[in-house]
C-alpha cells in the first residue's frame, strides 16, 4: 500500500525544469531510495513534498489525503519528517535543547528524546552547542531532530553525504533500526553503494524526469540510468 | 533545583522592592524624572525586545506602535472623554491591531531579515507622514495637548513625580510576569530565531508565532505610548514615530542584552541617565551629541560583549551565586 503518492509533479524554476511529471509511489515501511545525478531534481522533490517549495502542477497524496501545497509546517504535523542536505541546526543551543523544543511540538516526552540521542549516538554530545559539533555528528542530529516528531515517512537527504565509509555504515545501521521500528524512509543519495545496502527498490531521477524504477540490482544495470550516471559511450 | 529556585527569587524580591520602595526617600522632582525614564525605556525596550530579541525580528520602525498608542490615548480622552486609565488598554490594543495589518503580509510573504527592518522603518516613516499632512486630525507637526485632567489613577494626571513612577513600574512589572509566564512559546520564538527552515520542519507555524510575537510585542509598547502622553502631556508626530525613538530601543535592548528578562532594564539604568546627562551638559551647544556616544558604546558592546553586559552578570552570577547555593 502506497503511504505516499507523488503523480505528475511538475516544478519549473525559470526556464528549467526541476521536475517534469515525476509519479512515484512510497509503500509503507519500505526504504525506497531517489538516485540521480548532480542537478536531477532529488532535493527538488524533497521540497515539493515537505511544501518547502510549491509544485506548478501535479499533486501529492499522504495517507489519502492530498497535501499539495500545505505550509512545511503542517506537513510536518502530520507525520512527514525530513533532514536538510546542509545541514541546519540551532546553532547557538546545544542538541538536547535542540531536541527539547523540535519535541515540543509533537509532545514527545524527554525520555523518548533521550532514547533518540542514544540510537544515533550523540549521549557523550548531548550539553554540546549544536554549533561545535562534527560534520558527522551534525548529520546524526539531523537525523535525531527528524525522529523527534515521531514520524509515519522520514525523507532523509543525502545523510551519507561528506562522510567516510565506515562513518557512512555506521550510519546506515541506524537508518536500518529505524526503519525496522516501523517509519517508512525515502533516502536522497548519490552514492549506490549505501544504496545497494538498505533499499528494497530504487527511483532514478535525470534532469526532472524518472527513468527507471525498480530493485536496485536490476536499476543499476538500466541502459539509459547508466547513460545518465556516465554518458553515452559507457553503454554496453 | 529548590537552591536554585531560591535563588532566583530572591534577587527579583531585592528588585521589586528597592523599584517600589524608591520613591519614599524622596528625591529631587529631577531624579524621580529620570527614574521614570529609565523605567519607561525598560519597559519599552523590554516589549520590543519580544520580538526583536527572543524571536529575532529586528525591527527599527517599533515608534510606529509607540506613537499609535500614544495618539489614541489622546484621541480617546480629548474626543470621546474616555478614562485615561482605561485608554492604556485600549491603545495597546489598537497599536496590536495595526501590528497585525502591518505584519501578517510581511511574515506571511516571507519579508525576512533586512527585508523586514527596511519594511519596518518604511511603516514609521508613513505614519508620521501622514500624521503631520492631517493636520485637522491630529494637530499636525505642531502636536497635541493632554487637557488638565481631576488628578488621580483614574485619569492618570498627577501633580508630583511619584505617582508617575509607581504607574511605569507596574506596567514593567505585568510586563515581565508575562514573559516569563510564556513557557513554551518563547521556546518556539527562540526556535524561530536561530532557524526558521529548521522551525517548520519540526512542526513549528512561524508566522503564526511571529506574528504573535509582533502582536505581544507592539500591544505593550501601544500601551508604553499612552503611558507617554499621560505624563508628558505633550506629544507630536516627530517624537511618536521618530527613529530616534525606535532606535532607543533597540540601543537599550542590544546595549543590556535583547535575549534576557534583565538586559533592557540594565540597558535603561545604564544608558537613560548617560543620555539625560550629555543632553544637558551638551545638547544646548552640540545638538545631538549624546547618539555619538551612544553610538560609540554600542560599537564597543557588540565587539566585546555581543549578548549585552547582561551576559557579564550572568557569568559572575553562575560563578558565585548558583555554586554557593
Amino acid at each position: 500500500m502506497a503511504l505516499l503518492e507523488v503523480r505528475n509533479l511538475s516544478k519549473r524554476f525559470g526556464g528549467l525544469w526541476a521536475l517534469k511529471n515525476v509519479s512515484l509511489d512510497i509503500n509503507d515501511g519500505e526504504i525506497l531510495g531517489i538516485i540521480g545525478p548532480n542537478g536531477a531534481g532529488k532535493t527538488t522533490l524533497f521540497n515539493c513534498i515537505t511544501g518547502y517549495y510549491r509544485p506548478d502542477s501535479g499533486k501529492v497524496v499522504f495517507q489519502s489525503r492530498d497535501i499539495t501545497g500545505l505550509p512545511p509546517f503542517k506537513i510536518a504535523q502530520l507525520g512527514i519528517a525530513r533532514t536538510f542536505q546542509l545541514t541546519k541546526a540551532f546553532n547557538n543551543l546545544t542538541v538536547l535543547d535542540n531536541l527539547r523544543i523540535a519535541a515540543l511540538s509533537r509532545g514527545t516526552s524527554l525520555n523518548e528524546v533521550l532514547e533518540v540521542i542514544k540510537l544515533v549516538g550523540l549521549e557523550g554530545k548531548r550539553n554540546s552547542l549544536a554549533s561545535s559539533l562534527t560534520i558527522l555528528e551534525r548529520k546524526r542530529l539531523e537525523l535525531a531532530r527528524a525522529l523527534v516528531i515521531k514520524p509515519k515517512l522520514l525523507l532523509l537527504d543525502e545523510v551519507m553525504a561528506g562522510l567516510k565509509p565506515h562513518e557512512a555504515d555506521e550510519l546506515l545501521d541506524v537508518v536500518l533500526r529505524i526503519n525496522k521500528s516501523g517509519v517508512t524512509i525515502a533516502i536522497v543519495e548519490h552514492v549506490m553503494r549505501t544504496i545497494k545496502k538498505v533499499c528494497n527498490r530504487v527511483v532514478v531521477l535525470d534532469f526532472g524526469v524518472k527513468i527507471s524504477e525498480g530493485p536496485p540490482e536490476e536499476v543499476i544495470r538500466d541502459e539509459k540510468v547508466i547513460k545518465a550516471y556516465l554518458g553515452e559511450e559507457f553503454v554496453a | 533545583m529548590k537552591s536554585l529556585k531560591l535563588n532566583r527569587i530572591i534577587p527579583i524580591t531585592l528588585i521589586l522592592l528597592i523599584g517600589y520602595l524608591i520613591p519614599i526617600i524622596q528625591l529631587p522632582p529631577y531624579i524621580m524624572h529620570v527614574l521614570i525614564l529609565v523605567i519607561m525605556w525598560a519597559y519599552l525596550s523590554t516589549a520590543w525586545s519580544i520580538l526583536g530579541g527572543a524571536a529575532g525580528q529586528l525591527s527599527l520602525g517599533h515608534a510606529t506602535f509607540f506613537g499609535t498608542g500614544a495618539y489614541t490615548a489622546y484621541f480617546l480622552t480629548v474626543w470621546f472623554g474616555l478614562p485615561p486609565l482605561t485608554n492604556l488598554l485600549v491603545s495597546g490594543l489598537t497599536a496590536s491591531l495595526l501590528s497585525v495589518v502591518i505584519g501578517y503580509p510581511c511574515f506571511r510573504y516571507g519579508l525576512r531579515g533586512v527585508y523586514f527592518t527596511l519594511a519596518t522603518i518604511a511603516f514609521t516613516e508613513i505614519m508620521k507622514d501622514l500624521f503631520i499632512y492631517l493636520r485637522e486630525l491630529t494637530g499636525g507637526s505642531l502636536g497635541v495637548w493632554m487637557p488638565v485632567l481631576p488628578e488621580g489613577i483614574i485619569t492618570l494626571y498627577f501633580l508630583g513625580k511619584e505617582a508617575y513612577y509607581y504607574v511605569i513600574t507596574t506596567l514593567y512589572v505585568v510586563l515581565m510576569i508575562i514573559i516569563n509566564l510564556m513557557g513554551r512559546f518563547r521556546e518556539y520564538l527562540t526556535a524561530i530565531r536561530e532557524d526558521e527552515d529548521v522551525s517548520a520542519s519540526i512542526g513549528i507555524n512561524v508566522t503564526r508565532y511571529k506574528l504573535l510575537a509582533l502582536m505581544i510585542s507592539s500591544f505593550f509598547v501601544g500601551v508604553g505610548g499612552a503611558y507617554y502622553i499621560c505624563y508628558f502631556r505633550y506629544i507630536n508626530p516627530y517624537v511618536a514615530f521618530g527613529l530616534d525613538t525606535s532606535l532607543q530601543m533597540v540601543l537599550i535592548g542590544i546595549f543590556g542584552g535583547m535575549y534576557s528578562f534583565w538586559g533592557p532594564l540594565i540597558g535603561s539604568v545604564i544608558l537613560t541617565p548617560i543620555g539625560e546627562y550629555l543632553r544637558i551638559t551638551l545638547g544646548g551647544t552640540y545638538v545631538g551629541s549624546h547618539l555619538l556616544i551612544y553610538g560609540l558604546l554600542l560599537i564597543l558592546i557588540i565587539r566585546f560583549l555581543p549578548k549585552g553586559i547582561y551576559s557579564i552578570l550572568e557569568s559572575v552570577y553562575s560563578k558565585y551565586l548558583v555554586r554557593g547555593g
